[in-house]
């Protein structure tokens, strides 16, 4: 007779790393050995099925889970919801105040500084010479990207660009612990771009300008550095920053004719250090989830639990009939994954949960 | 036969595809491997490189039932020209066995370091518990003992959020 409870530790390890969230938290659950081989900090969201956000309002989002196909909704600090880029965590802002970074499943959250608290920090001198309010109205994130998840043994930074009422304001970024927001000091000719995406790659925050400017935060002079101009062949197309397997990429969603659903993904690798970029035809094992304020990427491999994603796909989704579709770059083909139309368009986003939040 | 001496030096001949290697499994009975094939267990690499003069190894943690369908297992992912469909499906029928089998496929796996059945035999067991409670999912596996009181806390703490 065998005694499963009694299998190696390093084999319990490898049967919970193959599990989805569902499963793996009730193998937690199962007893004591077993509870002890699946750590927290073993779980490893980026390797499972994403879920999709779709519904935000009413301080409640709503998450589908595609392996389950069930539904789970859950409170959240805000009636605007965005995901982030650090897996398992979301934005929620009531009314472009009190904007509150929250994991939906731990229920850990942390209120950001208000925007109003915006410290300018001058160039040329050294000493701040009292926090400087600047003259703003009505100022909400327009985009939003973190170093990293919250957590008790590291800080993170989150850099935000900010609009306002009278359009585009500017970048600032905020350290764990602190109370205010200190500004970028952007370049004269950026001031009035609009930023189309923000993310956090490879120790950098890169930013992509409407004018399809590519720009580098520079930690240690607090400016913003253009690197390249990308796309000179796209027109009609929207672009998202992704990374995938330690490089940083362009994919482009192209809307068809008479701006018609998207008919057509291009995929660019970006060269930061040369400031080049280079089609990509293939996404071999992985597969990409596009977002408006964060995608990113999977990878198959022998343990991860990626049930109804394909390889080599871009998902995204179609902001002209709000369904939630698959791109097959081998072909070209469009299928749609999910057709949920009735979810509140902004809401609709991929989420990687994760419940190893400490704070 | 031996193939001709490389010109930079490697510690490993390359495998003769022919040549076979005997395993007796912990009561006593041999089984033929080509050597092709039990390269697949890197535990049955090391020791064929380190005692090449003998092609009898001795494997004493596993019976001869189940080393005979671990062979069975090594010779077919050694095979030229199979295709990936018909040897997932071949995998499935593989491990289409009860409880007992099952398990001690995956201890041999681990005992004999073969990836790829350990591989086959933990996705065959998550496949076991996906959609199952804690419960159900003892009941499956026959298991006795249960979390502490401070667990059985933490676990419905942690899995709040799919109750709200």
């Amino acid at each position: 007779m065998v005694n499963w409870e009694e299998l190696p530790r390093e084999i319990l390890e490898f049967i919970a790393r193959r599990l989805s969230i569902e499963d793996f938290l009730a193998f937690r659950g199962v007893c004591t050995s077993w509870r002890s081989t699946a750590a927290k900090e073993t779980y490893d969201t980026k390797s499972k099925t994403p879920w999709l956000m779709i519904y935000a309002d009413n301080q409640r989002a709503e998450f589908r889970s595609p392996t389950t196909g069930r539904i789970y909704p859950m409170q959240v600090p805000g009636s605007h919801v965005r995901t982030l880029s650090a897996p398992g965590w979301i934005l929620a802002s009531q009314g472009d105040r009190e904007y509150h970074i929250f994991n939906p499943l731990s229920r850990v959250g942390i209120e950001l500084p208000a925007l109003t608290k915006l410290r300018r920090k001058s160039r040329l001198r050294v000493q701040l010479d009292g926090p400087k309010r600047l003259q703003c109205r009505h100022p909400r994130i327009n985009r939003i990207a973190l170093s990293s998840g919250p957590s008790s043994t590291r800080s993170y930074v989150v850099m935000i660009h900010i609009h306002q009422s009278l359009g585009p304001l500017g970048f600032a970024f905020h350290r764990s612990g602190e109370d205010a927001w200190t500004a970028v000091s952007p370049a004269i000719y950026l001031r009035r771009s609009t930023i189309l995406q923000l993310i956090y790659y490879d120790g950098l925050f890169v930013a992509l300008a409407a004018n399809k400017q590519i720009m580098t935060f520079n930690k240690r002079n607090h400016l913003m550095e253009s690197r390249l101009i990308l796309g000179q062949n796209i027109f009609e197309g929207h672009p998202y920053l992704v990374e995938y397997s330690g490089s940083l990429l362009a994919a482009w969603t192209m809307w068809g004719e008479g701006n018609g659903p998207v008919k057509k993904i291009r995929v660019f690798k970006v060269d930061l250090e040369k400031g080049t970029e280079e089609e990509v035809m293939s996404l071999g094992n992985a597969s990409l989830f596009l977002n408006g304020n964060s995608s990113f990427s999977v990878e198959f491999n022998a343990e991860s639990c990626l049930l109804g994603v394909k390889r080599n796909h871009v998902y995204f989704i179609d902001n002209i009939d709000e369904k939630k579709k698959s791109y097959r770059m081998d072909n070209g083909e469009v299928e749609t994954y999910f057709d949920a139309t009735s979810c509140h368009d902004y809401a609709a986003a991929w989420f990687q949960p994760d419940f190893s939040a400490f704070l | 036969m031996s193939s001709p001496p490389s010109a930079s030096a490697s510690s490993s001949p390359p495998p003769c595809p022919k040549k076979m290697i005997t395993l007796r499994s912990s009561d006593g009975a041999t089984f033929e491997i080509e050597e092709t094939a039990a390269l697949q267990s890197k535990t049955l690499e090391n020791m064929i490189h380190e005692n090449c003069a003998s092609t009898l190894i001795p494997v004493p943690n596993i019976t001869g039932e189940v080393l005979a369908r671990v062979v069975e297992f090594c010779s077919k992912h050694a095979e030229a020209g199979v295709d990936d469909e018909s040897l997932g499906a071949w995998d499935e029928e593989f491990v289409a066995v009860d409880h007992t089998t099952l398990f001690d496929y995956i201890r041999a796996a681990n005992f004999l370091e073969i990836p790829t059945l350990l591989d086959l035999g933990c996705q065959t067991v998550a496949d076991m518990i996906k959609g199952k409670t804690p419960d159900e999912i003892k009941k499956t596996f026959k298991i006795t003992t249960a979390c502490t009181p401070e667990e059985e806390e933490e676990v419905r703490g942690e899995n709040q959020w799919a109750f709200e």
